[in-house]
C-alpha cells in the first residue's frame, strides 16, 4: 500500500514524481472512474480533475492514493446530480465504453467475463472490489473514501468475492 | 481485518486495469500548475484571525449598556439595559476546510436580557430572548 506522503515539504523534482506517481496509478484511478462515471468522457474528466485537485491540496507532493480516489467519487456524485438528464442520455456510450482492463488477447475471454461479472456486482460491492483489488486500499482507506464503517466495507467485500468466484468458477477452475 | 490476498482475489488482481488511453495521456503530461500559496495564505490567515477574534469576542464578552437613569419625576420615562451573556458552550464536531485546516465547531447558546424600567413608578420589566449559533474557531495554524 502506498505510504501517506509528506505535505509540507515541497518535492524538489515534481515533474517526475508526476510522471511515475501518473504511471503507477493513473490506471486505478481510471479503472474507478468509469465506474463511477456514466459515460467515458466522463470519466476521463474525473480523472483529471480529481487528479489535479489532489496534487495542487498536497502542495505538489505526491497525494495519498485515497485521497485521489474520494476525490473521484465526490466529483462524481456531483456531475450526476449536476447532469443527470445528459447523463442518463449517455447511459447508453457508458456501457460501450472502452474496456476496463488491459487486453491480453491470449485470455480475452478471460478479461470480458471478469468486466461483465464485475458489473453484474451491486454499486456498492464493485465498489470496495475496485478500490481493494485495483485501487490497493485497506479496509479502513475504503471506509474513509466511500464513508461506511471499515467493517462494513469488509462484509461487502467478502460478500462481492464470494459472487465472483461464483460467477468465474467456469474459467477459474 | 486486511487478510492476505487468496489465489483466486491474487488472479483477479493480475488482471490489470486498462492503461490511460493516449488522449487521456496527453492531458495528464505534465504537473498541474500549484496555485500561488502566498495569495492563497494571506486572505485565509486574515478571515481565520477575524473569525477567531470574533468568536472569542463572542463567546466571552458579556456587555452592558448602563442605562440612563430617569431623572425627570414627573414625566414617565423609560430606561432600558441590555445584557448579553453566554449560557452554553458546546463543541458539535471538527471539520476540514479546502486547505486541510482544522477548525471546531461550538454550539453557543446565548440570552439577551432587555430590562426596560420606569420612572417614577420603577416598573421593571426583564425581556428574555434565547439564541443558539454555531461558531467556527480555528484549532491548527500553520
Amino acid at each position: 500500500m502506498q505510504k501517506p506522503h509528506d505535505n509540507c515539504v515541497a518535492d524538489p523534482n515534481p515533474n517526475d514524481s508526476w510522471h511515475r506517481w501518473i504511471a503507477e496509478c493513473g490506471d486505478a484511478f481510471l479503472l474507478y472512474a468509469r465506474q463511477r462515471a456514466r459515460s467515458e468522457e466522463d470519466a476521463r474528466d474525473l480523472v483529471q480533475d480529481a487528479v489535479t485537485e489532489s496534487w495542487q491540496r498536497s502542495h505538489g507532493n505526491v497525494p495519498d492514493k485515497a485521497l485521489v480516489f474520494a476525490t473521484i467519487r465526490r466529483r462524481a456524485i456531483d456531475l450526476a446530480r449536476a447532469t443527470d438528464s445528459r447523463a442518463r442520455r449517455e447511459t447508453q456510450s457508458a456501457l460501450a465504453h472502452p474496456s476496463w482492463f488491459e487486453p491480453d488477447f491470449a485470455a480475452s475471454d478471460t478479461r470480458d467475463t471478469i468486466a461483465a461479472a464485475l458489473r453484474d456486482l451491486p454499486d456498492d460491492q464493485r465498489e470496495v472490489v475496485s478500490l481493494r483489488l485495483w485501487g490497493g486500499l485497506s479496509f479502513p482507506e475504503i471506509a474513509a473514501v466511500t464513508g461506511v464503517p471499515a467493517p462494513t466495507a469488509a462484509s461487502r467485500y467478502r460478500a462481492a468475492i464470494e459472487r465472483l468466484r461464483l460467477a468465474l468458477s467456469p474459467i477459474f477452475a | 481485518m486486511n487478510d492476505p490476498f487468496d489465489d483466486f482475489e491474487a488472479r483477479l488482481r493480475s488482471t490489470k486495469p486498462a492503461a490511460l488511453p493516449p488522449e487521456l495521456k496527453a492531458r495528464l503530461a505534465s504537473p498541474p500548475a500549484l496555485p500561488n500559496r502566498r495569495r492563497l495564505i494571506i486572505p485565509f490567515f486574515t478571515s481565520l484571525s477575524a473569525l477567531s477574534a470574533a468568536a472569542a469576542a463572542w463567546i466571552v464578552s458579556t456587555h452592558h449598556h448602563t442605562p440612563p437613569t430617569p431623572t425627570d419625576s414627573n414625566r414617565p420615562l423609560v430606561a432600558e439595559s441590555r445584557e448579553s451573556r453566554v449560557t452554553n458552550l458546546r463543541p458539535v464536531g471538527v471539520v476540514s476546510d479546502n486547505y486541510q485546516r482544522l477548525w471546531r465547531l461550538v454550539e453557543v447558546a446565548w440570552v439577551d436580557a432587555d430590562s426596560l424600567v420606569s420612572s417614577p413608578d420603577s416598573l421593571a420589566v426583564i425581556s428574555h430572548e434565547h439564541h443558539r449559533a454555531i461558531v467556527p474557531v480555528a484549532i491548527t495554524f500553520e
